[in-house]
């Protein structure tokens, strides 16, 4: 697998806050790489470095294995917080002069256009666009010139239930396509549904990285119960593969264990003992609540 | 280059701003060359000749410095506070220009602008000389040509100058209020406040920037000056920059907006 983006020790200080806090990140072609933190976690500022709009204050970045700076950027579509386009200018007039910065000689602008559903009001001012439609038509401009990567910075923000949808099924067909994507996001529910891999940033510090589905797989939560509760609770206590053990009310406890084992190694076990599981749950955990623990516990975890 | 300017003419064309200013600069030469035909100066200093070969080019010039000073400074100044407030500048780079392209680009158009401005000069001067010269003799129609490159680089001097300005504070509102403030308050504390007590005397007050500028092209040729001002009593009146220092000066100041614009856009965030 080839590298797309490489961070190593990014930093980024705003007086004496420091917004982005020696961050390290790799993410790999074809990746769709979530990088999901709170507001003002330092996202859009990660992002601004890795595109050359802000100044890092320390770190370095490479694109594609380290070519030119500039010339990566021709390969990446970008739309960074808000879709930045001439507002006196209509969809096809704003997408000729992003075809033009990225000399793309012979640009798809109506297919671009009729791929974000914005082909019929191509002629009018983007001043006159709804938000949503301001964001489809920043998507379009991000494809021009078919780039080998994408960043899309809060693609959702802001648009009601029916743009969101729009938007995540628009990023979900590009991902499709293969294309390495990039999204910041702070909403977790996005990243789930849309992302492969997914970095976990607070206070631009990283918290966690990996996998999606490794992120929530790890640490299963598994509810159980027995006639003879106590007992039960003896025979966990003495296993090595079961972590917390807690009470829920009277008669069921809940226990984590390493991802490898799961409620079959729980049953036979309990079985051994003579034990009669009365109740036996997985609970597997959200990204959610692993996301609400991480960002708790300020320690670098990988997946 | 070309990609570049191509670039900003793309951003220009549909941008209706854009229009207005250039037709005002144009319509503008013209009443200001009325008024100041109309004006009650003395007769010794021999105005009737203003759109005649060779006064035209001074005249002419004197009515475009003020245009030229307003419209395309404005012009200078929204073309590139607009990247800022649209956040277009961000996105830009974002697609893939650097930052110097992104500056060459407008400079180019600035430029650009400029020679069409003088272009617009020449042709007015020669449609307004031919038209009031009863007799035209081809040397007489030369003899101040020089005002035109002058009258060029005064058109970029008043446009670099407003684009360091919009470079440095990005906001068009502010941007416009400190180029009005700058010349007519500022510099003028400068001159006639500031110099005088440090050196002594209004000796050299004329070499402060925009007044360099606007000497390229000014207000009074020199012999005519010199009776204009005795007649008025104003001895301040006479000092105008002799040509090669307006040009000098000018040139050297010019040179520090646009290193500054680079200076600043290369080492601050967008
Ligand atoms: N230009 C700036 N000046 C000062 N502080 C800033 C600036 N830009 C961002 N910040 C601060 O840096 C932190 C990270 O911001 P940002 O990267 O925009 O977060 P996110 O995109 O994750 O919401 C925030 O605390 C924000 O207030
Ligand atoms: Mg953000």
């Amino acid at each position: 697998m080839s590298t797309v983006l490489n961070i190593q020790n990014l930093t980024k200080r705003y007086g004496s806050l420091t917004a982005v806090d020696s961050l390290d990140l790799d993410i790999e072609r074809g990746q769709v790489y979530g990088i999901l933190g709170p507001n003002g976690s330092g996202k859009t500022t990660t992002l601004g470095m890795v595109m050359d709009i802000i100044k890092p204050d320390a770190g370095d970045y490479n694109w594609f294995g380290g070519i030119a700076v500039k010339d990566a950027r021709k390969r990446i579509g970008t739309l960074l917080e808000t879709p930045n386009l001439y507002p006196y200018m209509n969809a096809v007039q704003n997408l000729k002069v992003i075809a033009h910065i990225k000399k793309v000689s012979d640009p798809d602008i109506d297919g671009l256009l009729k791929m974000v559903n914005l082909h019929q009001r191509r002629t009018a001012p983007f001043r006159a666009y709804s938000l949503g439609m301001r964001q489809r038509l920043a998507i379009a401009g991000a494809m021009i010139g078919d780039p080998d990567a994408l960043i899309f910075d809060e693609p959702t923000n802001g648009l009601d239930p029916e743009g969101i949808a729009e938007v995540r099924d628009l990023i979900g067909r590009i991902a499709d396509q293969g294309k390495t994507i990039i999204m910041a996001s702070h909403i977790l529910d996005e990243v789930e549904k849309i992302c492969s891999h997914v970095a976990i940033i607070k206070n631009g510090q990283l918290l966690a990285t990996g996998s999606v589905g490794a992120i929530m797989d790890s640490d299963i939560t598994i509810e159980i119960s027995a006639e003879d509760i106590n007992a039960l609770k003896y025979i966990l206590e003495q296993d090595e593969h079961i972590g917390n053990i807690s009470n829920i009310g009277q008669e069921k406890l809940s226990i984590s264990l390493d991802n490898d084992y799961g409620t079959a190694y729980v049953n036979a076990l309990a079985f051994r003992h003579n034990i009669t599981l009365t109740h036996l749950v997985l609970k597997q955990k959200s990204l959610e609540t692993e996301f609400l623990e991480i960002t708790r516990n300020p320690q670098t975890k990988t997946y | 280059m070309l990609h570049l300017l191509q670039l900003e003419w793309l951003k220009m064309r549909h941008y209706r701003p854009f229009k207005v200013l250039i037709i005002l600069y144009i319509v503008s030469l013209l009443p200001l060359l009325m008024i100041i035909s109309t004006m009650d100066l003395p007769e010794e200093a021999g105005l009737d000749s203003i759109f005649m070969f060779p006064d035209i080019w001074l005249w002419l010039g004197y009515a475009g410095n003020w245009s030229t000073f307003f419209f395309l400074g404005f012009l200078a100044i929204l073309m590139t506070t607009n990247e800022f407030s649209y956040r277009t500048a961000r996105q830009n780079i974002m697609c893939g220009i650097t930052r110097t392209e992104w500056l060459t680009s407008k400079l180019l158009f600035i430029l650009s602008v400029s020679i069409f401005a003088t272009l617009v000069y020449v042709i007015l001067g020669f449609l307004f000389g031919f038209i009031n010269t009863d007799y035209v003799v081809t040397q007489r129609i030369t003899e101040q040509m020089y005002y035109i490159p002058r009258y060029c680089l005064m058109c970029f001097g008043y446009m670099s100058f407003a684009f360091m300005l919009s470079i440095w504070i990005r906001r068009s509102g502010l941007a416009i209020l400190a180029y009005l403030t700058y010349i007519f308050v500022i510099e003028m504390i400068l001159r006639y406040g500031l110099h005088p007590r440090l050196f002594g005397s209004r000796d050299g007050n004329r070499y402060y920037p925009l007044n360099a500028i606007e000497d390229l092209v000014h207000f009074f040729d020199y012999k005519r000056l010199q009776l204009a001002a005795d007649s008025v009593q104003s001895k301040d009146f006479v000092k105008v920059l002799s040509g090669w220092e307006a040009v000098l000066f000018s040139s050297v100041y010019i040179g520090i907006f646009i290193f500054v614009s680079f200076w600043l856009m290369k080492r601050r965030d967008l």
